[in-house]
């Protein structure tokens, strides 16, 4: 029968205790990380391809508040000021060039170009025109 | 076996999942990198095309000083792995290219936008949009 020391023991306890502790660390990191970059991912603005997925988007962004009016014809959508300066610039960005897309198909020249006005200031925050694409 | 011994086998199966998952993450986030690095290329090839029409004289057919006119092959725009979109003016081009796996939304491909413009004779944009 073997037999083991109380020194020993204790030893072994203290081993057992500090692989918990590092185990239970590199979990809580790994976690944290999956956290981060699932937060990345949520709140995302989602851009279809397809032209005929931007009718439900753009009714979405009205629910939530960032789009107040969209005019295809005349290429211009009015958003409101506070709703857009969350977005981060890729995300306008990618709104402005969808949007814009969307009005050349349903333009006969063809022409990419939007205008995106803030609803109070009426300031041009976005826009594909003559110059290209601008996003402030 | 210990209580201690049970913790820690509880605590080393849950990092094992973690860790499938964060490479699950880290595989489909390099695919979408790798992506985004195609069609950038891509992109730069119609440049490439986009800049011989700009130069070459309106008497063949060219530009002579504009993209206006310029239309990319099918074969440049359209392949198996990515869709490119472009709209032209005098002196840039703006480009929206879509890959083929799917971007940071998790429902949608990823997609790039650039924009050439001639008189830097560089890129103006390139933003990953998703």
């Amino acid at each position: 029968m073997a037999v083991r020391t109380i020194e020993k023991a204790d030893a072994e306890d203290r081993r057992q205790r500090l692989i918990i502790v590092s185990l239970f660390s590199i979990g809580i990191l790994v976690l944290s990380y999956l956290v981060y970059d699932y937060l990345q991912i949520i709140n995302r603005v989602s851009l279809p391809e397809r032209l005929d997925a931007i009718d439900p988007i753009v009714a979405q962004w009205r629910a939530e508040g960032l789009v107040d009016s969209f005019d295809a014809a005349q290429a211009k959508v009015i958003v409101n000021e506070a709703a857009w300066d969350k977005k981060d610039r890729d995300e306008k960005i990618g709104i402005v060039t969808q949007l814009a897309r969307y009005c050349a198909d349903k333009s006969p020249d063809g022409k990419w170009r939007i205008t995106v006005l803030g609803k109070r200031s009426s300031v041009v925050l976005g826009e594909i025109g003559n110059s290209g694409l601008r996003v402030q | 076996m210990g209580a201690q011994q049970l913790l820690i086998i509880v605590l080393i199966t849950f990092i094992v999942g973690l860790a499938i998952l964060t490479g699950i993450n880290l595989v489909s986030s390099f695919n979408q990198s790798n992506e985004r690095d195609m069609i950038l290329v891509q992109m730069g090839v119609i440049v490439g095309e986009a800049k011989r029409h700009y130069s070459s004289p309106r008497s063949i057919g060219g530009g002579e000083g504009s993209f206006v006119g310029f239309e990319p092959s099918a074969r440049l725009t359209n392949t198996d792995r990515m869709r490119i979109y472009l709209t032209i003016d005098n002196d840039w081009i703006l480009f929206q290219g879509f890959g083929s796996v799917e971007g940071w939304d998790s429902a949608n491909p990823v997609q790039l936008v650039a924009q050439w413009e001639q008189p830097l004779a560089d890129w103006a944009t390139i933003t990953p949009v998703n």
